[in-house]
């Protein structure tokens, strides 16, 4: 087992240098380069264009710039955002726990809803419910998330008036102007109210997905001799399903959840832009808009770990839910 | 089994809804704040950097300039006793401080000050967007405490403007010096100041909560007199229409330069009844498309003038921006003291731009497009991807062009490609462009045959346009220092530029603002220095 | 064998109403697409700029009304769809041609060579797609061809690992021993007599990846990095009136393009799945 995860870190490692080397590339390729942002401004001088470059390093050979950034970054220096002027890391560390947190309510939400309706649904096989949990997941996920966004907000906002628009809080917020006793459901609404629709939007393609891996995988597991034969032997039909076919069945889904971690953060990037959510995800496209390399290399990097590391998790998950499995190389 | 998941289920949505109200709550206010909408967010709060509007806005509550230049286009002296003092030859300012201006952490603002700020924009090592004005100073010297001289290396009108804006704020020595110092002598963008600035304007810095909101509270000891209004929250909303939707429900007090459709819904609002203001002027800002005369196709002026002909621009301002736009005819903004409102106009003519072409002796060919002398009515017009109001220019140019007989092509480049390579290198037929105009209306370095770039490198002629009353005038106009004579001067190029079209003017922006009806002081100020130029006499009553 | 697919198609159509409803609405749409010339009422380019024509709600003269230039959104529709719809074919068909050769090549040869490809394989599929997407979409803003070779080059991983898995266990079949002992070439017994056998496995790849990539070029217009003007599809139409969505005003330009993109995508699924049904339902648990 050791030797098994031994030979994962070593892909990770493998896979982060691939990705590095990519992003750099990509970004070298790019019309005009790493002094992209700087060109537009007629205000400034020659003399001002190159003190710039020197300052950021970018009058060096593109290979030599990426192994100082490669050695920079193994020391935690992701470098410095052309647009504040702060180093990378900081700008998003700053961002990191807005994704983190509305990825992880969204996730949390996906297994909640996804996992009962797909156990629902395949012991009750080809009922109203089943049909109708298939139905909706197919538009769900045939919806544009956007577009569902979009509808979301003019529903809710615009039309009802109900949720915020977007945004992550309100500044001045004050929870001492509560009385003690409804202060934390106070703290508690209004930290839920920005995150309800963004947390929807995002949870909406993996509820449909989950669901019917989810069904699919208890149907086969279901299926399999040994249910049989405990169905023969006696075993009430409850504790068959839960406590045998059950754990099975979780263990593939498992690794569609692993395998889903990019899904996460490529939703992120289109609902934070609609919901004004301040994560990592908006910084990303400004970062593009305003061809911030530094910062587009950061976030695709540390996407990439957390990406890696996910599945490094799921890797293990599965195998502590089912050790009998062998791996497959 | 069934309950083990239940409770199992339970479980994961208790720590949904204990990750859902985890994070940083904010600091607890007890009044509410005034809120003004950002579209981006800042990038530094260090005058030193600044390069943008929205950090003008800002800074103009923690900072504060010399002079102001007020809603009328007046200079008002500000940290300035009075306004500074030229010398005969125009080389030397006299500059006089008021006494006892403090900044935020009790210090008192001297010349001193002044000149650390001077010597901050100049140290080589520090990322300055922009030195130009700075450049020209050739000496500064130090009298006594509130008195200081600077000279510069030549005469220049258009100098003393700049003291007004974001750029030349005032930083304090005894704070900046230590951290320039710390840093090698190098001051970094992103660092501490920049993030908690100091500074002797009426507000001082309370929060910046990065991609959120920058909040500030009254300076108590401020020179002109704690302001009323007791907190400001600068809060960022990047996408306009969410703006929009949370200035219509009260989570944003004040929406600046709203986008041009917007105007109607904002008038709607106030017509439902919503207590709000909405403020539409004219701007500096303007849009323009350039030929570039150097090309055998827009040599003739016959084309310049048909193609402004047969081009819509009323109805493009009507329906595009909504109305909020003024047709441009040539390159001085209506609210400049130097506009000349006799200029020859091109109303949306077709039949005429057809004539014009036919006189001047182009023929319609077989295939629809105009030609004369082997050369085609046919031309690209080039602008800057992701703005949908120069596509749409481009859209209905080439539609209603095309309807006269010529032969247009669409051709975008983003940003960085389009200002680096196709402008620079004047290698665009016609290029769509947003221009600010500044406050004087020389514009030698748009019309003089000499600031064509390529033959010296330096310039933004872009059009290549080269006229020798115009050279003149523009060389007169810069010696020139009798306000009425000046006048006459630029009202002349004016009327040069709108016969001779080296640009299709298209219009000058209106600058919409929505704000809450009782807030009492708020005048909107078309210059560089922004709506918040006098945020020290806002009330709310 | 073109019959034997035609008779695939019919027998998961007999099975499948679903499907078959699906297919039917999709070939309509496509249909409306290839014929929009003919079926637009008005030239979907033309700007009407007056107040009076912008805006305006579906109506006999204008279907789907007028959108913020005054341009008559039913025909904006019906040429956008081509856009829209073709872009989601390049890029499934890149996408095939580059995942099948791949995952064929790693899976028939098998051993060292597999191990490396997959490692390969299980490296892009970590990447963080979206991102180099939106890198190479914002930096090089390419047209609609462009568009596809981008989202194909982040899409072939799942096709090839699905190719891969069924050239493993199908290369120790019979008729893969006797090919062989025939003489055959690698070449050929791979694309002539190994890969029609995985073709249903292919087919409802693609389907999904027409959807897949559909939803992904429509994402891409909305955020701005997708097809440029003067082109348009379903996405940009979206992306432009957001701006007046908020309007209680013309809500319908916004509704119908991503009304199309959704019920195109909905179709697509819906027919890719009826196919999985019907020609091997124990292909549903590694089709995806």
């Amino acid at each position: 087992m050791a030797n098994r995860f031994l030979r994962r870190f070593a892909t990770l490692l493998l896979s982060l240098l691939v990705i590095s080397l990519l992003s750099f590339t990509l970004i070298e390729l790019s019309p005009g380069g790493a002094m992209a942002r700087y060109v537009e401004n007629p205000k400034m001088s020659e003399a001002d264009r190159a003190r710039i470059a020197e300052r950021f390093g970018l009058d060096k050979p593109a290979p030599v710039r990426y192994f100082i950034w490669l050695r920079n970054t193994l020391q935690g220096d992701l470098g410095i955002s052309f647009m504040t002027g702060r180093p990378v890391l900081t700008e998003i560390l700053e961002r990191l726990p807005a994704t983190l947190k509305l990825m992880t309510v969204s996730f949390f939400i996906s297994i909640i809803v996804a996992i009962p309706i797909g156990i629902y649904s395949a012991t009750h096989r080809h009922s109203l419910a089943d049909n109708l949990a298939s139905a909706c997941s197919f538009l769900g996920l045939s919806l544009p998330s956007f577009w569902f966004g979009l509808l979301l907000i003019y529903l809710f906002s615009i039309w009802l008036g109900w949720l915020p628009a977007g945004g992550m809080i309100t500044p001045w917020f004050d929870p001492a102007a509560y009385p003690l006793l409804i202060r934390p459901f106070v703290i508690f609404w209004e930290h839920t109210r920005y995150l309800l629709m963004p947390a929807i939007v995002l949870s909406l393609s993996n509820i449909s997905s989950w669901s019917r891996y989810m069904r699919s995988s208890l149907l086969d597991v279901i299926s399999q001799n040994y249910i049989r034969t405990a169905r023969a032997n006696g075993v009430p039909e409850r504790k068959v399903v839960y406590k045998y076919a059950l754990r099975n069945a979780l263990t593939p889904l498992v690794t569609l959840m692993g395998l889903d971690l990019p899904v996460f953060f490529a939703g992120a990037v289109v609902t934070e832009q609609i919901f004004a959510w301040p994560g990592m995800g908006r910084l990303f496209i400004s970062a593009a808009g305003n061809r911030d390399y530094q910062v587009l290399m950061g976030i695709t990097m540390i996407t990439a770990v957390l990406v890696l590391l996910g599945n490094l998790l799921a890797d293990l998950l599965y195998s502590i839910l089912n050790p009998r499995v062998t791996y497959e190389g | 089994m069934f309950r083990r998941i239940l409770a199992l289920l339970l479980v994961l949505v208790m720590v949904a809804l204990f990750t859902a109200s985890c994070g940083q709550s904010s600091k607890p206010q007890s009044a509410e704040p005034l809120v003004w909408g950002m579209h981006t967010d800042i990038e530094t709060l260090n005058p030193i950097f600044t390069e943008s509007a929205n950090e003008a806005n800002i800074l103009n509550a923690i900072f504060s300039t010399l002079i102001k230049v007020n809603d009328e286009l007046e200079f008002e002296p500000y940290l300035l006793e009075e306004m500074p003092v030229v010398s005969q030859d125009g080389l030397t300012y006299q500059f006089k401080l008021r006494e006892g201006i403090k900044f935020h952490d009790g210090v008192e603002l001297t010349a001193e000050d002044v000149k650390f700020t001077y010597e901050m924009k100049m140290a080589e090592k520090n990322a300055v967007p922009s030195r130009l004005r700075w450049e020209r100073i050739a000496n500064f010297e130090i009298i006594d405490k509130y008195t200081f001289y600077i000279t510069l290396k030549e005469p220049d009108i258009t100098w003393l403007e700049g003291w007004a804006y974001a750029e030349s704020m005032i930083v304090p020595k005894h704070i900046l010096e230590a951290e320039f110092i710390q840093g090698g002598n190098e001051l970094s963008k992103g660092g501490n100041f920049s993030r908690k600035p100091i500074g002797s304007g009426p507000y001082r810095f309370v929060e910046w909560k990065a991609n959120e909101f920058v909040m500030l509270e009254a300076f108590t000891d401020y020179f002109r007199g704690k302001p009323q209004i007791e907190k400001i929250v600068f809060k960022v909303v990047p996408d306009l229409n969410t703006m929009l939707a949370r200035f219509s429900i009260g989570e944003i007090d004040i929406y600046d330069r709203a986008a041009p459709d917007h105007y109607r819904q904002l008038l709607k609002l106030q017509e439902d009844g919503m207590p709000i203001e909405v403020h539409n002027f004219p701007s500096f800002m303007s849009m323009n498309a350039i030929f570039n005369m150097r090309l055998p196709v827009f040599q003739d002026r016959a084309v310049r003038q048909a193609l402004n002909y047969a081009f819509p621009k009323e109805r493009f301002i009507d329906v595009v921006l909504d109305g909020v736009a003024t047709v441009a005819h040539a390159d001085t903004p209506p609210m400049s003291w130097a506009y000349n409102p006799n200029l020859k106009e091109y109303e949306h003519n077709p039949e005429k731009a057809v004539q014009l072409l036919r006189e001047a002796g182009w023929k319609l060919g077989e295939d629809g497009v105009f030609a004369k002398n082997g050369v085609r009515l046919s031309f690209t017009i080039n602008t800057n991807t992701g703005n949908p109001v120069r596509e749409a220019f481009q859209e209905i140019a080439k539609q209603e062009w095309e309807a006269i007989g010529a032969e247009v092509f669409i051709q975008n480049y983003e940003a960085a490609t389009l200002f680096g390579d196709i402008l620079r290198n004047l290698k665009f037929d016609m290029i769509v462009l947003g221009s600010a105009a500044g406050i004087d209306p020389d514009s030698k370095t748009l019309w003089h045959s000499s600031q064509r770039p390529e033959l010296y490198g330096t310039g933004q002629n872009f059009a290549g346009f080269s006229n020798q009353r115009i050279d003149e005038l523009l060389e007169a106009g810069l010696k020139e220092t009798s306000q009425e004579a000046r006048v006459a001067i630029y009202h002349e190029v004016q009327q040069i530029l709108s016969q001779e079209v080296p640009y299709l003017f298209i219009c000058f922006f209106n600058s919409i603002t929505a704000v809450p009806a009782n807030l009492e002081n708020f005048r909107p100020n078309p210059t560089l220095a922004g709506n918040a130029w006098n945020i020290f006499e806002w009330k709310l009553n | 064998m073109k019959s034997g697919l035609l008779n695939d198609f019919m027998r998961a159509f007999q099975k499948n109403r679903q499907a078959t409803f699906a297919a039917a609405i999709l070939l309509g749409i496509i249909f409306f697409a290839i014929f929009a010339p003919v079926f637009a009422t008005h030239n979907p380019t033309y700007i009407r700029l007056a107040q009076e024509q912008i805006q305006l709600p579906p109506t006999a003269l204008h279907l789907l009304g007028t959108d913020n230039l005054g341009r008559d959104i039913w025909s904006r529709m019906l040429f956008g769809a081509r856009i829209s719809l073709l872009v989601g074919f390049l890029t499934m068909l890149i996408t095939i041609i580059f995942g099948v050769a791949y995952g064929a090549v790693s899976g028939y040869y098998g051993g060292k060579l597999d191990f490396m490809m997959m490692r390969f394989v299980d490296i892009s599929l970590s990447l963080p797609t979206i991102f180099l997407v939106i890198i190479l979409a914002s930096f090089f803003k390419p047209d609609f061809f462009g568009i596809a070779v981008i989202i194909g080059l982040t899409s072939w991983m799942r096709t090839a690992r699905l190719v891969r898995g069924q050239f493993l266990s199908l290369k120790e079949e019979e008729f893969v021993t006797a090919a062989r002992a025939l003489g055959y070439s690698d070449c050929r017994i791979i694309f002539v007599h190994i890969l029609p056998n995985v073709r249903a496995l292919i087919i409802v790849n693609a389907t999904l990846l027409v959807a897949q990539a559909v939803l992904l070029e429509s994402a891409l217009s909305f955020l701005g990095f997708g097809v440029q003007p003067p082109q348009f599809s379903w996405g940009s139409m979206l992306s432009a009136s957001q701006q007046i969505i908020f309007l209680e005003e013309a809500p319908w330009t916004a509704f119908f393009p991503g009304l199309a993109i959704f019920i195109t995508v909905l179709c697509l699924n819906f027919f890719g799945e009826g196919l999985r049904d019907a020609w091997d339902p124990k292909l549903k648990n590694i089709a995806s």
